[in-house]
């Protein structure tokens, strides 16, 4: 029997992955008897929608938008914290856009209405 | 720096030169200038015989103006110039030899190839080798770099009237109109010389340029109030090849 499943046959259990907002547990019941034998749960842990990370224009974002954050079968105990699985490299992210023009120097034409004679 | 002494005796000739010429219109035609820098080549595309690279020398202020003494001892300046021309560019002079801590320059005063002599504490000198070259008889606009032809072109000259005036120059400002249907086409350099017929044009003060146009079919006609006029894409590349202080010389 895996942790997972000895930790969902728990009363306590319940109540603890309850509180960490997880859906769909099974709860046993408590407290007559040892409890019912838990049910495996699918082992993904959504833990819910993170803040998006900075934009820094590429790359690796693990805080980025659409991440989210997973747990591992064994490490499914209350107070666990969830942690990030590694996932593949994501897309680049947009650009900030490209820098201003440089200035082109000293001698750059300069915008300005001519009053020569023409 | 040092600057050259053969350009110092050419351009003192230009200037000479200039002071009986100045009013010729297109029949100041400077066919007697002796100096290799002044000569002209013919209308042609052929790259010029290999010259020497034309070292010229420009000063360009570093203050809020600049002063500028008759001769190169003397203790009291006679004039002051700002430090930026109206369009905000750094005032640059174009220099003609150098005595000491003192330096000759080209102003960009009325009348045209006025000279004068100005400190040099007061300017940061800087080579260039380009130099452009306006033959109003043949009617073309010549740019060198380094003694070779980079490009030649026709162009459009002062009408009779208002006649192209003939001397040593150089560039002032590099302005860009934004607009490449603006009479003056995308782009205009301005010029340290000046109309001799027309004292006031647009708000201005007869200064002279090379510029665009919006009328191709001008380009080598004498119909402009003064100014060279070239095709848009030359104008073009002149703006955004030639620095500041460019020599220019009309003949």
């Amino acid at each position: 029997m895996s942790i997972r499943s000895r930790i969902l046959g728990a009363a306590a259990a319940g109540t603890a992955l309850a509180a960490l907002g997880i859906p769909g547990v099974a709860v046993g019941a408590a407290p007559d008897g040892p409890g019912e034998e838990g049910v495996e749960q699918p082992c993904v842990v959504d833990c819910g929608p993170v803040e998006p990370g900075p934009d820094d224009g590429g790359g690796f974002d693990p805080q980025g938008p659409g991440s989210f954050q997973q747990c591992t079968e064994n490490e499914v105990t209350p107070g666990d914290d969830c942690y990030d699985h590694p996932q593949d490299p994501g897309g680049g992210g947009s650009n900030s856009g490209g820098g201003s023009p440089g200035s082109g120097g000293e001698d750059a034409p300069r915008r300005a209405d001519p009053n020569f004679t023409g | 720096m040092a600057v050259r002494r053969t350009l110092t005796v050419a351009v003192s000739l230009a200037t000479l030169t200039l002071g009986v010429a100045a009013c010729g219109g297109a029949g100041g035609s400077r066919a007697d200038d002796p100096s290799p820098d002044h000569r002209s080549s013919p209308a042609s595309t052929a790259p010029a015989p290999a010259a020497p690279a034309a070292a010229h020398t420009v000063a360009r202020a570093t203050g809020a103006e600049v002063a500028v003494y008759a001769d190169p001892d003397a203790p009291v300046p006679e004039r002051h110039l700002p430090g930026t021309t109206e369009f905000g560019f750094r005032r640059s002079f174009l220099v003609l030899d150098e005595q000491g801590d003192a330096l000759e320059v080209l102003l960009p005063i009325r009348p045209n190839g006025s000279t004068g002599w100005i400190r040099r504490a007061d300017v940061e000198l800087q080579p260039v080798d380009h130099e452009i070259d306006v033959d109003l008889e043949a009617r073309t606009l010549t740019l060198r770099a380094g003694g070779d032809v980079v490009l030649e072109t026709p162009a459009a000259i002062g009408a009779p009237d208002a006649a192209t005036p003939t001397g040593r120059f150089f560039v002032t400002d590099l302005l860009d109109t934004g607009d490449p249907d603006h009479d003056y086409g995308p782009f205009a350099a301005g010029l340290s010389g000046y109309s001799n017929f027309i004292s006031e044009f647009a708000g201005g003060d007869g200064q002279i340029g090379i510029h665009g146009t919006n009328d191709p079919a001008s380009i080598g006609e004498a119909v402009s109030h003064g100014c060279v006029r070239v095709p848009n894409d030359v104008i073009t590349t002149l703006a955004t090849t030639v620095p500041i202080g460019t020599p220019v010389t009309i003949h």
